[in-house]
């Protein structure tokens, strides 16, 4: 039905435009229930409904955009995207034409479509209740469809819609000692989330003892799956940024040429195939199935959007206007998981890390801390969780010479993020074991 | 649609329910750039919608959406009805508007009805900043912005609230990068913290053509610093430094909502607990923090926050002691601990939860020059970079973009990469001195980050130049 609206409005669109111009409408939209959980009972619960359309147009190469969010009735919708390209077009004045403006005049049809389902946000909300009625359950219920559409007078469509869930939660035992799970996707089922919530409470024995206070130093590491996520999540922020790297804001500038690389034993790819991130861009231009961000360690070729391709003589990528990557994979390694406490033998096993930062973007050097299931382990058998860990280590030392192994599974976690609207994207990546990472408050 | 008219569609049904409130939000907003000398694609968002919440049998539920149309009024209550109905019995808290006041009145900024200038104005003074900031051919990315925000707020609600709000803001940013032997040094205008309420026409741009020559020259210089020295002594951060420490470290920690543990899952925790208010001493007896929503110009000045309840300026930390938290009407009877009228919404789509607005620091009696003529050996440092501090809101570390040595009582040469951690539990004692009025500054940022679902919301920190005694530095790699 959206994708029904989204033709129509983008079609009537088209045919009040002028001539010589050129226009291009992206959909984001979304039908969303949030309820949110504090001590396993309900803090704010709601229902949002927004639709929003990125309208670029373009006269004689100046590019104008506008994004407004629309009501979903056709008549009052076609009516305000009208009204704003006769506002827009006196905007032209203001700008000469856009030299990395590129309109992709390559035709790019892609249509793809997870059937949107009718679900039911209270089966979610009842059975995460109903099984941690006895625990300090903290998070939140995240669920609804999701739509993304592209159209253009260069006769491109693309279209995404899926209906999901993200259940995001933490379990505390006491003060900050907390496990913290996430269980996503499309086919809810109830005795998964009862296999996670018995997962945690296992955990939670753990939690319970006396916690171990650490020494600042360097320490034998386990990080898993979850704490890879947050490295790679900020390194993304413009490491892969053909925009960043030429400018020389990329934490990756020091990779660039190839004299430096990771160990070998990273393979990172951005990624559309594995239900993470939406497979065509603002541009409508559609994304590779896989793109090779690191290859036997070393730096391969940006995320290019078209305005970067323009600007640098580069091919594009379909990249976001951003050029972050929205669905990331890292190729697991041989490490077997259930042994990885006694790989570990003595050392730190972190369950995530939080709010990390560059301290020297220059060398790729990160800061952060250690948060939730994160224990201290003596030959091989958990001892206690340890008070919260500063860390300031660069990636090249983790993922470089550092890195002794990543775990055989890859575990997949779509983002919970929901800043404006639910994120699409998400990152599937093993667990790492490192020699020494180093720690400082 | 218009109030009465809301009021109008919502009367027949309205006693479903133990109270309804509606927030209508309009929004504008433009954003101009300069990159590199290229003007980037000119932007605009223009949005409209609305979030309807009742209260029904002790529960609660919001539903929000852009189509304000009667119908889907009706629609929106009916939804929200069965919801908050739903789990009425499994609530955290127990929905009552008996919590609430009937208020009416209205907020304007400052100069809010005045004409906008001729947009030409912006387009000529960012193509001259983006001159001044390619002084080199050192510089190799160099970008020169300007956001015009304009946002209108009605709330209106079944006790008789009746609230608009209207507020234009202006966001200029300025930033270059030169590289030089396999060095890249950034610098910034405030690292983006300069944003405030105010009008285009009266807004100087001569003041951001000294800062785009300025900054420029610092990044030159600055590739060719040394590192920052590892060591602990005297820290005296400026205020663009200062919006940062503000905010991660007394802002967040004294957020009630994090107290009370909603935030746990996402945003975190606090290491202040309830029995600290009224008598711990978060900081020396030069520390006085106030959530001042009556400062003209700063970001987040309002008279009424998002559920309509009446801000005025209320003293967090007085003299180094704990006086109140940042909870607005709901968390303060959650929690019985003092609050302010900070319950905000980041935009239509998002419902209400306590926020910062703006919190600053009062000014002390120190100059700038009298603080750098006591320290022995320290450090000076500005305009932040980095930032990060655990879920608990305690152990933090900050980087900036300029460091320069203090030695001796005189400022001398320029360190890199400059970064510094501590704890807040014990760094705010450490306060040694508090910049007088001309070292101040009205900062803040539009990006404060918290909420589930998330919402990025804008709010204010004006603080003068303050000295920390015996603070762990160091510099890059």
């Amino acid at each position: 039905m959206m994708r029904d609206y989204f033709k129509d409005i983008s079609q009537s669109a088209m045919s009040v435009l002028e001539k010589g111009e050129d226009l291009s409408l992206y959909l984001h939209a979304e039908k969303s229930d949030f309820t949110r959980l504090n001590h396993a009972k309900v803090r704010q619960m709601g229902h949002v409904e927004q639709i929003y359309v990125d309208l670029e147009l373009v006269i004689d190469n100046k590019p104008l955009r506008r994004t407004l969010n629309l009501s979903g009735d056709r008549t009052n919708d076609l009516e305000r995207i009208r009204l704003s390209l006769e506002q827009l077009r006196p905007m032209a004045e203001l700008v000469e034409a856009d030299p990395f403006l590129d309109l992709g005049r390559d035709s790019a049809l892609d249509e793809r479509q997870l059937p949107a389902k009718e679900g039911d946000r209270h089966l979610l909300v009842d059975q995460l209740l109903s099984s941690s009625s006895d625990l300090d359950l903290v998070g939140i219920v995240s669920h609804g469809d999701l739509y993304r559409g592209f159209a253009s007078t260069r006769q491109q469509f693309c279209w995404y819609e899926t209906n999901n869930y993200n259940l995001d939660w933490s379990i505390y035992h006491n003060q900050d000692k907390a496990v913290k799970s996430t269980y996503a996707g499309i086919e809810f089922d109830p005795q998964w989330l009862d296999k996670k919530l018995a997962s945690d409470r296992t955990y939670l024995e753990y939690l319970g003892r006396p916690s171990v206070r650490l020494q600042p130093g360097k320490y034998r590491c386990f990080l898993a799956p979850a704490a890879i996520s947050e490295i790679l999540d900020i390194v993304s922020w413009n490491g892969f940024s053909a925009r960043a790297q030429q400018s020389k804001n990329s934490c990756f500038h020091q990779l660039l040429g190839g004299e430096k690389s990771l160990s070998p034993k990273v393979n990172l790819y951005e990624t559309t195939d594995l239900g993470m991130g939406v497979p065509f861009n603002e541009s409508g231009l559609v994304k590779p199935k896989r793109q090779a961000l690191f290859e036997q360690g070393f730096l391969k070729d940006p995320l290019v959007s078209s305005r970067s391709a323009k600007q640098y003589n580069l091919t594009s990528t379909a990249a976001s206007d951003r050029e972050q990557p929205q669905g990331l994979w890292l190729q697991p390694g041989i490490l077997a998981e259930e042994a990885m406490l006694t790989e570990l033998g003595t050392g730190i096993y972190i369950g995530n890390l939080w709010y990390l930062n560059f301290s020297d973007r220059d060398s790729c050097r990160l800061t952060g801390m250690t948060r939730f299931a994160s224990f201290w382990v003596e030959n091989g058998q958990i001892v206690g969780p340890i008070e919260v860990m500063r860390f300031d280590e660069s990636f090249f030392n983790l993922f470089g010479p550092q890195l002794i192994g990543l775990t055989s599974k890859a575990e997949l976690m779509l983002d919970a993020s929901t800043y404006s609207e639910r994120s699409t994207g998400g990152v599937k990546a093993p667990g790492a074991l490192i020699g020494a990472m180093n720690f400082t408050l | 649609m218009d109030i009465n008219q809301i009021r109008g569609i919502l009367a027949p049904v309205a006693s479903q329910v133990d109270y309804w409130s509606l927030r209508l939000v309009d929004r504008l907003e433009e954003d101009s750039c300069v990159r590199q000398g290229v003007f980037d694609p000119f932007q605009q968002r223009f949005e409209q919608g609305v979030m309807l919440t009742v209260y029904a049998d002790g529960g609660a539920a919001y539903v929000a959406s852009g189509d304000l149309s009667a119908e889907s009024l009706k629609k929106m209550f009916a939804l929200a009805v069965k919801s908050a109905k739903m789990y009425a019995k499994k609530m955290v808290f127990p929905m009552s508007p008996k919590i609430a006041d009937p208020v009416v009145g209205r907020y304007q900024s400052e100069g809010y009805n005045k004409a906008d200038p001729d947009r030409r104005l912006i387009r000529e003074q960012l193509d001259s900043l983006a001159k001044s900031l390619k002084s080199d051919h050192r510089i190799v990315d160099w970008q020169a912005a300007f956001g015009l925000y304009n946002e209108q707020t009605s709330f209106v609600c079944s006790l008789g609230s009746e609230v608009q709000q209207s507020k234009k803001i202006l966001y200029p940013r300025l930033s270059v990068t030169a590289f030089d032997r396999g060095t890249a040094q950034s610098r910034s205008f405030a690292g983006g913290a300069w944003c405030r309420q105010g009008e285009l026409g009266d807004f100087e741009f001569r003041h951001l053509q000294e800062q785009a020559s300025e900054i420029s020259e610092e990044a030159l210089a600055l590739l060719y610093a040394d590192n920052c020295p590892d060591e602990s002594l005297d820290l005296l951060l400026a205020p663009d430094q200062m919006v940062l420490q503000i905010h991660e470290s007394i802002g967040h920690p004294l957020e009630l909502d994090r107290i009370l543990g909603d935030e746990r899952n996402y945003a975190g925790r606090s290491f202040v607990s309830p029995d600290m208010f009224g008598r711990y001493q978060y900081g020396s007896e030069l520390l006085n923090v106030v959530f001042d929503p009556s400062e003209p110009g700063e970001l987040a000045t309002y008279k009424f926050d998002d559920e309509a309840t009446p801000a005025q300026k209320t003293y967090l930390i007085k003299a180094g002691i704990l006086q109140a938290g940042l909870g607005g009407r709901l968390s303060q009877a959650r929690s019985e601990l003092p609050g302010v009228a900070c319950s905000r919404a980041t935009n239509w789509n998002r419902p209400a939860i306590d926020r910062m607005a703006n919190i600053n620091i009062e000014a002390g009696s120190s100059s700038l020059n009298e603080m750098i003529g006591r320290v022995e050996r320290g450090l000076y440092m500005k305009t932040n970079t980095s930032w990060s501090i655990d879920d608990s809101r305690n152990k933090f570390q900050f980087g900036c973009e300029w460091g320069q040595m203090i030695e001796n009582g005189k400022l001398t040469k320029l360190v890199r990469k400059p970064n510094y951690r501590g704890v807040s539990a014990k760094f705010w004692r450490s306060l040694i001195a508090v910049g007088d009025l001309a070292s101040r500054d009205v900062l803040g940022t539009p990006f404060c980050g918290k909420g589930e679902p998330n919402q990025v919301i804008a709010v204010g920190h004006a603080s003068p130049a303050c000295l920390f005694s015996n603070i762990d530095v160091f510099g890059g790699s």
